[in-house]
């Protein structure tokens, strides 16, 4: 009984399609026919083609709507670790997230720190050409990036107007606090003239 | 036999189709100078196969990708073979292609009617590089990180599209963990996936016009078997070249054919650490010294404009060809465009070569991985990854840590940890800072304490220190010409050996008894004991004075010297008499300070 009410289920709602693939020997009706079944055809590949590029569209574009962590200050070093006039290098931590992990202090790049008698100075290490980890020459008393050679004095600005680099070191916020330096880590967009923080 | 070839044929018409592939007919003859493509397509094919056994055993994830690679490396039976080959196998292509390209040029096969494969030829070139460029990335060691990260930079000041495609590519606005799955999807998926998609074209449309011969072509072959032959001689100079650069292992070790040979691999990735050494593979380092010419923000016309121009002309080489002398003009363009890169890359090479903080990068590249690799080697990896593995040994943190926290005052064999100068500036010059306290260089040993011992007020001691004429110097300059060697020896020794040292168990028991009793009573020829200032709790200490120096107990232990470093004007060390070292508690995380003290000790010990 089921079974026969079932069979019968499936040929009602097949029989539109029956219908569209039988012309029944009419010309005309089999002309007609023959544009509809085209059409038909043809929303059937769109739909075909549009579930899974559509959506995988949306899926792949997913990193344009994520945004980059916005750090607070970060405990980077302490005052009288610093050299007058020579600057060094120090890791930050803070938290970092990316893609399913949250990390709360984790490394998430260096900066150098510049300690002067008008107070101490930030900058982040990452070229500002082409993003490579800025080094320092001793002896020269200058940055120099050891990928394109683009140099920048004691201040972050350009030392030399061949370098390759459009704009000087970028500088980070400082504060101190009981003695210690704390530091906002932020990236900046490279090879461009403006100071765009990634966002 | 041809029973079955015939069923088969019936069933399949396979005969067609190995007649069509195997008598093709090259008017003119076999020649060796057509054997260009087939070795391409006999690399590409030992790519996807290469490339399908690493794949059985990488693990694209930022703490698993050196790692599987490490294993690949180091570890699996022929790993380095495989993957030297799929590694050179990628050089080799970039090399195939352009003498490929350079026969089609100066033959002219890319004039009418193959306009089409022509593109197709310069679309499988770029995907070619695109694979190379994504695979660079895939090990996430130090070279192939800081090379991608000026990559994907480049690809970021694209006007319009590019910071979008910048982003779309890493998976996010920085590298992280999708930045790996992507380009993975990229290496292994899709770009191999087109690559063979329009291989397949591009040689169907090469058999479809044939293959450009001399106008003047006496004779005929077909591809096989003449053609085929040279053909296979020639895939087989390749795989022999391939095999023995998988087996190369620089020009100091030459062929090592193991896992020291072969691809290169760094320690991994550290994007806080400073790693100078970022270049890109040999065949790009002309457009990376390219990019030194445009200063300020006309980078992006050496980086985009101009080598889109220059792919823009090839794209229209089959209408230039077309005109007068058009010929003539594509093959300059060609060369020009070789030579001028060839020359970029010498320039860069020679560049390098003198480049004092390039070449203090390499070395120190190296040295980081040599120690990942013994590190590895000794304790296998832990589940948080090379990385971590990395940050947790004394011998790789411990000068960074000593410099950036010790070295304003102390100095480490007269350096700051690292080797380097103790510099500070005055009127706009560097200048050597003296220290003002000990070099703590061999500390923790009985030479450093016997030492010390003999001459307190050496510079190496408390020579800068407020201490320079206290209590302990004028103690030695009484004291230690009644004492024998032996005498000075013991009372180190002891000091250092104390219950609970590794090696107390193992030193000499009459020396230690000796030591015992310096410290506790001085020597017959009347020098003083240290109990008068020093405490120790030990049983064969006896007496006791009055606490004017630092507790000894536990000298020289890790646990000693952690509670010194943290707080030194605890009454137990220096007191109210601290000489002005700063307390380090709340400045160093407890890692770091465990790092430190493991690095001085070990370090003092083993003399490096």
């Amino acid at each position: 009984m089921f079974q026969s009410d079932f069979r019968h289920l499936i040929a009602v709602s097949l029989s539109p399609l029956r219908a569209l693939m039988d012309d029944g020997g009419d010309p005309g009706i089999m002309r007609r026919r023959e544009w509809f079944r085209k059409l038909v055809g043809g929303v059937i590949g769109f739909g075909l083609l549009l579930v899974p590029l559509g959506t995988g569209l949306l899926f792949f574009l997913n990193p344009l709507r994520r945004r980059a962590d916005q750090h607070g200050f970060s405990r980077v070093a302490s005052v009288d670790s610093l050299p007058m006039g020579t600057p060094r290098h120090f890791m930050v931590r803070g938290q970092r997230r990316d893609a399913w992990e949250v990390g709360a202090q984790v490394p998430l790049g260096a900066v150098y720190l510049v300690r002067q008698e008008t107070g101490i100075r930030a900058f982040q290490v990452i070229c500002p050409h082409a993003g490579c980890f800025v080094g320092y020459e001793t002896a020269r008393r200058r940055f120099l990036c050891p990928c394109h050679d683009s140099s920048f004095g004691l201040d972050g600005a350009i030392a030399d107007p061949e370098s390759p680099s459009p704009r000087g070191l970028d500088e980070l916020e400082v504060k101190i606090e009981k003695g210690e330096v704390l530091v906002r880590y932020q990236e900046f967009r490279p090879g461009i003239g403006e100071r765009v923080a990634v966002s | 036999m041809s029973g079955a070839s015939d069923w088969l044929d019936r069933r399949t018409g396979y005969r067609r189709l190995v007649s069509w592939l195997l008598y093709e007919s090259i008017p003119g003859g076999a020649r060796w100078r057509y054997v260009w493509g087939s070795t391409l397509v006999f690399t590409f094919l030992l790519q996807l196969f290469t490339g399908l056994l690493l794949w059985t055993a990488y693990s694209p994830s930022i703490r698993a990708a050196w790692e599987s690679v490490y294993f690949i490396q180091h570890q699996m039976e022929l790993g380095w073979f495989i993957r030297g080959l799929h590694h050179y196998a990628s050089h080799a292509m970039i090399v195939l292609l352009v003498l490929h390209l350079l026969q089609v040029v100066i033959s002219g096969a890319y004039r009418s009617p193959r306009e089409i494969n022509w593109w197709f030829g310069l679309l499988l070139m770029g995907l070619v590089v695109g694979t190379a460029l994504t695979g660079y990335l895939l090990p996430w060691d130090e070279r192939g990180y800081w090379a991608t990260q000026v990559t994907t930079k480049i690809l970021g000041i694209v006007p319009l599209l590019g910071p979008t495609l910048e982003r779309l590519l890493l998976g996010g606005p920085t590298y992280g963990h999708h930045t790996l799955t992507r380009f993975f999807a990229l290496h292994a998926g899709l770009l191999p996936a087109l690559l063979v998609l329009v291989t397949v074209l591009h040689v169907f449309l090469f058999r479809r016009h044939g293959v450009t011969h001399p106008e003047d072509a006496k004779g005929e072959d077909y591809f096989w078997p003449r053609q085929a032959f040279l053909d296979g001689v020639a895939c087989m100079a390749v795989l022999l070249a391939l095999s023995a650069l998988a087996g190369w292992g620089g020009w100091e070790r030459g062929f090592v054919f193991g896992p020291e040979g072969g691809a290169p691999l760094d320690a991994p990735a550290d994007p806080s650490r400073p790693s100078p050494s970022a270049r890109p593979e040999w065949y790009l380092l002309f457009l990376y010294q390219f990019l030194k010419y445009f200063p300020g923000r006309s980078e992006v016309i050496g980086a985009v404009v101009i080598p889109s121009l220059v792919a823009g002309v090839m794209v229209c080489f089959p209408f230039l060809g077309r005109i007068r002398r058009g010929h003539a003009l594509c093959v300059g363009i060609t060369f020009a465009t070789l030579t001028g890169a060839l020359l970029l890359t010498a320039a860069a090479i020679r560049e390098d070569q003198t480049h004092p903080m390039y070449l203090a990068g390499l070395a120190d590249a190296e040295e980081k991985t040599r120690r990942i690799l013994e590190l590895a080697r000794e304790n296998g990896i832990p589940p948080d990854g090379a990385l971590a593995m990395l940050h947790r040994d004394p011998q790789t943190q411990g000068p960074a840590l000593f410099r950036d926290n010790c070295s304003s005052c102390h100095r480490w064999d007269g350096h700051d940890g690292t080797g380097a100068q103790v510099t500070e500036v005055r009127d706009e010059a560097p200048v050597a800072v003296p220290p003002s306290a000990s070099d703590l260089a061999g500390f923790g040993t009985p030479e450093w304490v016997a030492d010390f011992l003999k001459d307190p007020s050496a510079d190496r001691f408390f020579g800068q220190t407020r201490h320079r004429d206290g209590i302990m110097v004028q103690w030695a300059r009484k004291n230690i010409p009644l004492m024998t060697e032996r005498d000075i020896a013991a009372v180190a020794a002891f000091l250092i050996h104390q219950p609970g040292d590794a090696e107390s168990a193992v030193a000499d028991p009459e020396l230690m008894a000796l030591g015992a009793r310096v410290f506790s009573s001085g020597t017959s020829a009347g020098a003083q004991g240290c109990v008068m200032c020093h405490q120790l709790d030990h049983p064969d200490v006896s007496g006791s004075g009055m606490a004017l120096g630092p507790d000894l107990t536990g000298y020289g232990s890790p646990e000693w010297l952690g509670g010194i470093t943290m707080d030194s004007s605890q009454p137990r060390f220096y007191g109210s008499q601290n000489s002005g070292m700063p307390k380090f508690a709340g400045r160093l995380r407890d890692q770091e300070l465990q790092l430190l003290t493991e690095w001085i000790l070990e370090e003092g010990r083993t003399g490096n």
